[in-house]
């Protein structure tokens, strides 16, 4: 590595003063690195906030360099255990070059999977990795879905989730308003919950061991209701919230099967795949799973276990984007689509946004009404909006943000320094 | 629950009646007491200071790398749980669970455990998450102990043998009096079996990537066969690899230990792989063990199956606390798969342990460090369990029954801070 980088700097010294190179291809290479990392900051989210009666939940990551530029990354949900990973993993990053994000994927990753890996530092790693994308775009001056090997899809299909969230006050059991409501904006696709919130809400009775046979038929309510509302105009996702056991699972694909349902998703915890690869053989119900996995590896057992036929990732859970890229790439091998999960935050709305017009496999993407409509536009001022049912990705370097200043004026977001390069420690 | 509740304190008041209050015991009265609802009214983090310096010949790393947590009950009894080793992660996810935990019975363990463990898999479930709720799940079993006036292997199931076997981890970082493995293998040799410990882990190979050079290869090998020259086959040897190689680099290191007896071949590669582990199992006679970095007995059951490991190790303040522990070698035993705990972290990480390892019918061998349980242990714990002729045995007293010793809160070397209370 250190010779190669000799090697590099000694080139340019030499081009420049034969000052053969042109000023762009100057600028570029000033700008290919090092990006030194020289402060790390938090952001906090006031979670008292209700905007929509929406709390903010996220949290943000900064990453400031010796080249002036600033990088932001996020996660979610909460900030405490988030601030306090970063505090542990700051001397890991500190000091680093932004543009070495594969480096610093496999180091961090490296520290972590020790003990063991997941949550938290995980996510901070997710963060982390968003905030490196979002320097290398502004470093080379382009949006990061043509970093990721440019657009692949001119426009992403939306469906809005009813995860609790009203749209003015309509639940996913007012089915008929919710499907006028979003037809009428050209969004064509719907995810509902009727196992676990709703009217019946048998996981409320049984805490998801069992589901009678009066239960089964009842959830079919709003599905039946949105079919004769649309008929086949409105595509029907369902979510089951990982809170069942597999007959459960089972019975509740099976009373689906008749309606041309888009999927079925994460009925199960995903922490035994092969229970997932029964339930994919036994029904005809495409199955979806999950925003609660991570990195290839685990997503590996899953596509081997041939558990599913459509995948989810959340970008700020499940690696950040050099892992979401990754695990599609892999999921394409077996002729598997991509549905990002991205109900969690302005950054991951943006970083869902670039990684999913650069898939080949992409499917389908969630998205939230009142969460780009009235939520994130208090913190970022050029937020895409679905425009007949599809966004496009922002053209601004890196993730695009225009951050909205107003939010730290207004006390709705406050920065914490977590760590500065001491120049004596530098590694 | 309620109405067994009432039912009971209703054939508690007639049993009174019959034979008058002064029938019962004073253990039975408390143990009845105890059997009554109990609510955690607080919960504490208690952080270590970062310049603490134990001493002792560690020949490195010699402070406190864990923390400890405290649940302090409406019944008085205040129970501790452990964890490590990135403490500002393990508070800040302290801080996010507490509110939910405040207010509840902490010997609802396996409940707790369940909520807890689904909040956390919703979003990948792993790391300070699940460090802390190994943490609570140990302060719940010490609350269960204390509360039955039991030591806590008794509340697991009781002893299925009178001592517990360990091995030495070999470290340069927690030595043996400074001496390092090459230059002082002799030794070390010779300072274990003298007091009877008859194992130890070495880490003999290292290398800047995941390839191991033929060259490195052989200068692991050499302390091996220095061990083997010395003391013939009186020492059992452990070999870790800290997770670090490639599948190709695991195989020839497996490959090269066959005609050396190794006890066990340790953590060659991350354990994101359980097919490549299953791979390397089959095809080497080393017995393969994985890994602390594990954790649940969700993730245990696909190597399980796999066929890929031959011993279990975990560590109990990551894996999901000493009730996890017990159901991933429960699981392990019926696959004839013996279990080696790991142990090198904080005193009470060491106490449960040994509680734990009493229990198995499955246990093979336990880790110690002799600067941890020599010096670091004894700096927070008055009655640390200290290997004779290579075993040792857990301590009778209710709950982890580790003595904590008071003046840490008075030297300002713990921290205490409040982080949920109703």
């Amino acid at each position: 590595m250190r010779a190669q980088k000799f090697d590099r700097r000694r080139f340019l010294v030499g081009a420049l003063l034969g000052a053969a190179l042109p000023p762009a291809a100057r600028a570029a290479a000033k700008s290919a690195g090092p990006l030194k990392i020289t402060r790390i900051e938090a952001v906090w989210f006031n979670p008292e906030l209700r905007i929509q009666g929406i709390a903010p939940n996220w949290m943000w990551v900064r990453l400031y360099t010796d080249a002036g530029l600033v990088g932001t990354g996020k996660t979610y949900p909460g900030y405490d255990a988030h601030a306090g990973a970063l505090k542990e993993l700051a001397r890991f990053i500190l000091g680093r070059d932004a543009t070495e994000i594969e480096r610093l994927w496999q180091d961090l990753y490296y520290q972590i999977s020790y003990r063991p890996v997941g949550g938290a530092e995980f996510r901070i790693l997710c963060a982390v990795n968003i905030a490196q994308w979002d320097l290398l775009g502004q470093a080379a001056g382009l949006p990061i879905y043509k970093l990721l090997g440019g657009r692949a899809q001119t426009r992403l299909r939306v469906y809005n989730t009813m995860n609790g969230w009203t749209l003015y006050g309509l639940r996913d059991h007012d089915p008929e308003k919710v499907t006028e409501f979003l037809l009428k904006r050209g969004i064509t696709a719907v995810k509902i919950y009727p196992y676990d919130r709703g009217p019946v809400n048998p996981y409320a009775r049984h805490g998801g061991t069992f589901i009678t046979q009066a239960e089964l038929k009842q959830c079919l309510d709003p599905v039946q209701r949105i079919r004769r509302a649309a008929g086949d105009e409105m595509e029907i996702a369902l979510d089951l919230s990982s809170k069942w056991n597999l007959p459960c699972s089972l019975q509740i694909a099976r009373s689906l099967e008749p309606y041309g349902i888009l999927y079925l998703e994460d009925p199960m915890l995903p922490d035994n795949l092969e229970a997932y690869a029964t339930l994919a053989r036994e029904t005809s119900i495409p199955v979806c799973i999950s925003e609660r996995l991570a990195t290839r590896f685990r997503f590996r057992e899953m596509f081997e276990a041939r558990a599913v036929d459509v995948l989810m990732w959340d970008v700020t859970w499940c690696g950040g984007i050099s892992e979401a890229k990754k695990i599609s790439d892999m999921a394409d091998t077996y002729k598997i689509p991509t549905s990002p999960h991205t109900g969690g935050g302005p950054l991951l709305w943006y970083a869902s946004i670039h990684t999913a017009t650069a898939l080949t496999n992409f499917y389908i993407m969630e998205s939230v009404f009142h969460l780009y409509n009235d939520v994130y536009p208090r913190f970022l001022r050029n937020v895409p909006a679905p425009v007949q049912g599809h966004v496009t990705a922002p053209e601004a370097p890196g993730l695009g943000l225009e951050i909205e200043q107003a939010a730290f004026a207004r006390g709705d977001a406050k920065a914490e320094t977590i760590a500065v390069l001491n120049p004596r420690n530098a590694p | 629950m309620k109405p067994q509740g009432m039912r009971r304190g209703a054939f508690l008041g007639r049993a009174a009646a019959f034979a008058g209050a002064g029938a019962l015991t004073p253990a039975l009265a408390s143990a009845i007491a105890n059997t009554e609802p109990m609510r955690i009214t607080r919960i504490e983090a208690v952080t270590f200071r970062k310049d603490l310096r134990i001493g002792g010949g560690s020949g490195g790393a010699d402070g406190a790398e864990f923390c400890w947590i405290r649940l302090h009950t409406d019944k008085g009894i205040i129970g501790t749980g452990e964890t490590y080793p990135f403490v500002a992660s393990e508070i800040g996810a302290l801080r996010e669970h507490a509110p939910v935990l405040v207010g509840g019975d902490p010997r609802d363990i396996d409940g707790v455990w369940r909520a807890w463990y689904h909040r956390m898999a919703m979003r990948n479930a792993g790391g300070a998450d699940m460090r802390m709720l190994s943490a609570v799940n140990m302060a719940q079993l010490d609350i269960l102990g204390q509360a039955a006036g039991l030591p806590l292997y008794r509340l697991l199931g009781g002893k299925t043998r009178p001592r517990v076997r360990v091995y030495n981890t070999t470290t340069d970082y927690w030595a043996i009096n400074e001496m390092k493995m090459g230059p002082d293998t002799g030794r070390i040799v010779d300072f274990l079996l003298e007091r009877g410990i008859t194992a130890m882990k070495i880490y003999p190979f290292s290398a800047p990537d995941n390839y191991l050079s033929n060259e490195a290869l052989e200068r692991g090998l050499a302390w091996i066969r220095e061990i083997r020259d010395r003391v013939g086959l009186k020492m059992d040897i452990c070999v870790d690899c800290w997770g670090r190689f490639d599948l190709p680099s695991a195989q020839r290191i497996a490959r090269a230990l066959e005609p050396y007896h190794i006890m066990y071949l340790e953590d060659p590669m991350l354990m994101n792989n359980a097919r490549a582990y299953a791979q390397l199992a089959a095809e080497t006679g080393v017995p393969i063990c994985m890994s602390e970095t594990l954790a649940t007995r969700y993730e245990w059951r696909e190597l399980f199956e796999l066929k890929a490991c031959d011993v279990v190790m975990w560590d109990l303040t990551w894996c999901g606390g000493p009730s996890e522990a017990k159901k991933i070698s429960d699981m392990a035993d019926t696959y004839f798969i013996p279990v080696s705990p790991h142990t090198c972290g904080g005193p009470l990480l060491y106490f449960c342990s040994i509680h734990v390892s009493t229990t198995l019918p499955n246990f093979l061998i336990m880790e110690s460090n002799y600067w941890k349980y020599a010096h670091q242990y004894p700096y927070f714990v008055a009655n640390v369990p200290v290997p004779v002729n290579g075993y040792v045995t857990p301590p009778e007293l209710p709950g982890i029954g580790a003595e904590i010793k008071p003046e840490l809160f008075r030297s300002g070397d713990a921290r205490l801070e409040t982080v949920a209370e109703r």
